[in-house]
């Protein structure tokens, strides 16, 4: 069994990362525990112990936190001044049959981020500032508190989503924004593959959408969610924003249906509800890294790959992003997986990123020690 | 703005102010060296796409920032992504560093170059590779105008939403470059939040697909890296870049306050509410009155702060915003409100658009862009008071009060040197002051040749230290526009 190191402090992590280098070990990076950590020899380092608030004035829409306070708490919080974080920090732990709670750190490491990523960006693109620790056990500070900055390298951009290959988060600084005064969610019932245009087509006339995803047949029956049409793949678009305006929003983006396209609508707490569910992948309950592939950027050829996999009822697939990224489960999912390698040159830019951070390898980090693909396990 | 040839301090001599700025050689080839590194870069470039250093280059040796740079090399002006390449190898295998250029708009030297490096212009590169109308995206050279990108798209319904103050001249490249944003990134975010991929040279001349132009995304985002890191990293040959939908309507509101801290206070409770507008942004009352003298704008004259809020998006959209606002506007204290549809007699937005000319009109200046967190935006303008009262400078200032970006304009007499002294004294307080209240000294500009020093006020050595390793992870050798960012 191997320990789980836990320091309270970035100048105790600092001494650990030291002490591994040191003596010539490896540490893996984890957050709360929400994700089934990848198996490996190294003894894991979370940030779980560093928790709290450290700044949070509502109107300057900005919110610094250490990395291990749970997202749930800052969410608690943040909602008490009606704000919230806009890239819509997923809770994976149905999906994963995991019980550690998701923790910003994680979230910015990993960039997890939910439906609304289109139409706000992801967790990267909310990150402001930053702490951490590199592979030298040195603390580092980089970016700021403040919405705008350009003063001196961008290094947020590389740690977000750099899955615990470059150091260990342990401050973190995110935009905020207000919470709109509703929502509504139209669930369409058409295929997966007709998505990217008809959202393309919203996007284009000035309708403002706040999520789109797919859901086929199987997906929705297991999402056991009311108000969904049964037996039949449904395409789910979000609106946001003041009463009226989102009325007006959405009679403009059903009257791009054809008439065959029957949409059904669900209100603020329906909608609310659905989001959640799609956010965290309940309907792949349990089924977690077994038979689940996501993949990231499908051509729309692989779109209508899915839609004929979903069509034979032993798939299940949720198509998200307007057709971004998907989840397919079932016994052929990983015949859809394409391995690829960076090419060289690049593949050597990567490496080098990591030594600049890390040049002992302290830290061992999944997806970057791999020829890991752009079709990703989970 | 003082911009003349009396006001612009030679390399080797002394730069307008006396300040921080060192510019010094690097490198210099050999003599000898040089003829067969010219034919050689010569023979990969197009007819014309090489200007050899007996001719005068003056253009390129200069930027926004009062400091001419050192004699360049050459300039290469290559046309393809290819030619890019070959000349970044030749140069490296030569020993010569490189300058990348756009339109050389940067206030702060970054597209200044030292002396025998080889500057790379984007002047030839401004060809749109693809449009894709129905997904609106683009994919364009990096010698395009910002302007350009909008102009080629605003038939199908897209423009392009970062919005420099120079974005009729300046590059797409120089905004990748310096992470371009100004006063609608409120709404629509800043350059790298528009940028879904590029094609980049490295140092070597190895070309790389970033982003989205990568079959393969790597995990790290390198090509949001690349924004705002001031062409160190590497040289972008192609950009694709996502446009945002023309707004069906747009209305302003006109906001004049008796006190700054009321118009502050009234912005804060606006996006508080829920209202985010397209552009939100304050005025002193000196800015107003430089304005106001240039181009009737309609702004209240007699108000210490003005705001001015842009609402877009749908008739309904704008309806609703607009009914809340003048709501919230009044609840705070707005002395004056008018509100002003696209197509009014005067153009709302005229006066705020023309304040660099404005203020120009009245001297030199020294342009601040500096950034506090939203709620010290009133403090920050209670420093540049009395920092520009104890230094006994004119000023003026804008403010984006969506994100607590100001710019404050500290004016001097043009071609008087002690004068342009006291005002880069007295923006390097503010600059201090702001950074003083968990600010940053630049949030648009960048850092270049004039602000690198400041940079220590903001990061420690060893956040420097880190930020260097990464930049050497991809140049070694401070190889591309070097000299610029960092503390020498």
């Amino acid at each position: 069994m191997k320990s789980i190191l836990l320091p309270e402090t970035e100048q105790a992590a600092g001494e650990i990362v030291r002490e591994a280098a040191a003596t010539g070990t490896t540490l893996r990076i984890i957050g709360g525990g929400s994700e089934l950590p990848l198996q490996g020899a190294s003894d894991l380092l979370s940030s779980r112990a560093l928790t709290g608030i450290t700044h949070y004035e509502p109107a300057d829409f900005v919110v610094s936190a250490r990395a291990g306070t749970p997202v749930s708490e800052l969410a608690g919080e943040l909602a008490r001044h009606r704000q919230r974080l806009p890239f819509e920090p997923p809770d994976r732990r149905l999906f994963f049959g995991t019980r550690g709670k998701p923790t910003l750190g994680g979230v910015v490491a990993s960039n997890r981020s939910g439906p609304r990523r289109p139409f706000v960006g992801d967790a990267r693109a909310h990150l402001v500032g930053l702490r951490m620790v590199n592979g030298r056990g040195e603390v580092i500070r980089a970016g700021g508190h403040t919405l705008k900055n350009v003063a001196g390298l961008d290094l947020g951009r590389l740690l977000a989503g750099s899955c615990g290959s470059l150091g260990l988060l342990t401050e973190v600084s995110l935009r905020v924004e207000a919470v709109p005064e509703t929502e509504c969610t139209l669930a369409i019932g058409i295929e997966c593959a007709d998505l990217p245009l008809l959202m393309a087509r919203a996007r284009a006339s000035g309708i403002r959408a706040s999520a789109a995803s797919c859901l086929c047949a199987a997906t929705v029956a297991r999402a056991e969610l009311a108000g969904l049409p049964q037996g039949q793949p449904v395409a789910l678009v979000r609106f946001e924003g003041r009463a009226p305006a989102v009325a007006e929003h959405v009679r403009r983006f059903r009257d791009q249906l054809t008439a065959i396209q029957d949409a059904h609508a669900m209100d603020d707490r329906a909608s609310s509800r659905v989001w959640e569910a799609v956010r965290d992948l309940e309907a792949f309950a349990g089924r977690g890294a077994r038979d689940t592939v996501r993949l990231a950027f499908p051509h729309d050829a692989e779109l209508h790959m899915l839609q004929q996999a979903a069509a034979d009822g032993e798939h299940q697939v949720q198509v998200d992003w307007c057709g971004r990224q998907a989840w397919i489960a079932g016994p052929s999912a990983r015949s859809l997986a394409r391995f690829e390698s960076a090419p060289a040159r690049l593949q050597a830019l990567i490496d080098s990123i990591r030594d600049s951070f890390d040049p002992q390898r302290v830290f061992e980090a999944g997806m970057f020690d791999r020829a890991e693909t752009r079709q990703e396990a989970m | 703005m003082a911009r003349g040839r009396d006001s612009i301090g030679r390399f080797s001599g002394q730069p307008l102010a006396s300040g921080p700025i060192v510019i010094r050689t690097l490198f210099r080839p050999r003599s000898s060296a040089r003829p067969p590194l010219l034919r050689e870069l010569k023979s990969v470039l197009p007819e014309g796409g090489l200007i050899a250093p007996s001719r005068r280059v003056t253009t390129y040796e200069r930027d926004g920032l009062p400091c001419a740079g050192g004699e360049p090399l050459a300039i290469a002006l290559p046309a393809t992504t290819e030619q890019v390449s070959q000349i970044v190898a030749i140069a490296r295998a030569a020993g010569v560093r490189v300058m990348p250029r756009g339109a050389g708009t940067s206030r702060c030297g970054a597209a200044i170059p030292l002396e025998h490096s080889l500057v790379i212009s984007t002047a030839r590169m401004k060809s749109v590779v693809a449009f894709d109308a129905q997904g609106g995206r683009i994919r364009v050279q990096p010698g395009v105008t910002n302007r350009a990108i909008s102009e080629h798209v605003r038939a199908a319904g897209w423009f392009y939403a970062p919005d420099p103050s120079s974005r009729r001249t300046c590059t797409i490249g120089g905004n990748i470059a310096t992470n371009s944003s100004g006063a609608c990134a409120l709404r629509h975010g800043v350059t790298a939040d528009h940028l879904l991929g590029a094609t980049a040279v490295l140092h070597d001349g190895a070309i790389v697909e970033l982003g989205e132009h990568a079959r393969r995304q790597s995990g790290y985002d390198l090509s949001g890296f690349l924004c705002g890191s001031e062409g160190q990293l590497a040289l972008v040959a192609e950009a694709t870049l996502r446009l945002e939908p023309v707004a069906e309507h747009s209305e302003t509101v006109i906001a004049g306050f008796a006190a700054r801290a009321d118009a502050l206070a009234a912005a804060s409770a606006v996006l508080r509410a829920g209202v985010l507008p397209y552009r939100l942004e304050f005025m002193d009352w000196r800015a107003v009155a430089f304005t106001e003298a240039l181009v009737a704008s309609g702004y209240p004259r007699d108000a210490q702060g003005v705001l001015l809020v842009e609402l877009q998006g749908l008739h309904a959209d704008v309806a609703e915003d607009a009914r809340l606002l003048s709501e919230l506007l009044h609840g705070a204290g707005a002395t004056s409100l008018a509100c002003s549809p696209t197509d009014a007699e005067l153009d709302p937005w005229a006066g705020r658009e023309a304040i660099y000319r404005a203020v120009s009109g009245v001297g030199g200046f020294e342009a601040l862009d500096c950034c506090v967190p939203r709620t010290q935006l009133d403090a920050a303008l209670a420093q540049v008071e009395a920092i520009a009262a104890q230094h006994g400078m004119d000023h003026a200032t804008v403010a984006h009060a969506g994100d607590g970006t100001l710019h404050t304009f500290v004016l001097y007499k043009t071609a008087d040197h002690a004068s342009a002294d006291r005002a880069r004294a007295c923006a390097d307080r503010i600059r201090s002051a702001c950074v003083a209240l968990d600010g940053t000294v630049s949030a648009e500009y960048g850092i270049g040749l004039g602000r690198r020093e400041l940079l220590t006020l903001q990061f420690s050595a060893l956040d420097l230290l880190q930020q260097r390793r990464a930049r050497e992870a991809f140049a070694p050798g401070d190889w591309l526009n070097p000299g610029k960012v960092f503390p020498q």
